[in-house]
């Protein structure tokens, strides 16, 4: 199950993850906000969730909690995608669902060893 | 994962307590790896849905070289296996002996929490080694398990800023004042290995 989706608004990021993980064998879904986020979640998406923080709309960490309201974490590893060292106090109560953390600008084999990862420990 | 064989009532020689969060399933993934079988038993409380309990124990297991399980509820501790908190429920360690799994609320909104099983911990025996690590992660559970475990007399370790994916954790023990070493993954195998490998 080497599905990843990508949240990000920026044009650029997504069309520059997107290639360098379909090299890398993975199947990627691309959502430039959290709305569709959600709406591919309710559509049955299973896989890793990269998602960037400061997006317009909800915001990465908004994005999650309506994630757990809606009760749509089962069979999906989110990861943060930030310009941010730190999360500071916006991910407050989150600890338990942000399963690992990348802070921009960030290289490819920093991506792929973080994504590996999560797609071994999803395997059934 | 095979289970543990029955003890003789003996607590370990010595004992760790590893406690992780955001990002911590990589880091924790590198140690068993890398570490050697080690004269303790190890105690994992990793923050991570329930849903991949099993499969991050089957993780471990491919990676490490000693027995690595994924705790219920009276597991005796045993010197060189690795002892896997499970998501939802409280591990606590029961005279330096034993792990219970008890239900109980969120403490530093999370469930297991770090500093409920450091904070179970006893003195240790004479010649135990009681290691305390924190590793990455967000929030703060587990600094007050490693202060605690500092009055135990027990080392305590955390993951030093450069090689953490969330300087949240660590960084709150630090603050305490509570931490004896300040280590990347690398050199935390380094000094596990030259305290505690048979």
């Amino acid at each position: 199950m080497k599905n990843v989706m990508v949240v990000d608004d920026d044009p650029g990021v997504l069309n520059t993850i997107d290639l360098v993980l379909r090299r890398h064998g993975y199947t990627v879904v691309k959502a430039p906000n959290g709305h569709l986020c959600l709406e591919h979640l309710r559509q049955g998406f299973r896989g890793v969730v990269l998602m960037d923080i400061m997006m317009p709309g909800l915001t990465g960490w908004e994005t999650i909690r309506e994630i757990i309201a809606a009760n749509l974490l089962d069979n999906i590893l989110v990861c943060m995608l930030t310009a941010k060292a730190s999360p500071g106090t916006e991910g407050e109560g989150l600890e338990e669902f942000v399963f690992d953390y990348l802070p921009k600008p960030f290289d490819n084999v920093e991506l792929m060893s973080m994504l590996d990862n999560a797609i071994e420990c999803l395997e059934p | 994962m095979n289970p543990a064989p029955s003890t003789n009532g003996l607590a370990p020689a010595n004992l760790v307590v590893i406690g992780a969060s955001t990002g911590g399933t990589r880091v924790v993934t590198y140690l068993l790896d890398r570490l050697p079988p080690l004269r303790a038993a190890v105690v994992i409380v990793q923050h991570m849905p329930k849903f991949i309990n099993l499969s991050f124990a089957r993780t471990l297991a491919r990676h490490a070289r000693s027995e690595v399980r994924l705790v219920q509820d009276g597991d005796p501790l045993q010197d060189g296996a690795f002892y896997l908190a499970p998501s939802d429920i409280h591990c606590t360690v029961v005279a330096n002996r034993r792990l219970r799994l008890s239900p109980g609320p969120d403490v530093n909104y999370v469930c297991p929490s770090i500093d409920v099983t450091m904070q179970s911990l006893q003195s240790p025996a004479s010649g135990q080694r009681i290691i305390g690590i924190l590793l990455t992660g967000m929030g703060r559970d587990g600094a007050n398990g490693l202060a605690y475990i500092r009055k135990l007399g027990g080392v305590t370790i955390a993951q030093n800023e450069a090689s953490c994916a969330v300087y949240g954790m660590p960084a709150e023990a630090v603050k305490l004042g509570c931490v004896d070493f300040e280590l990347p993954p690398d050199a935390i195998v380094t000094m596990l290995a030259a305290r505690l490998a048979r």
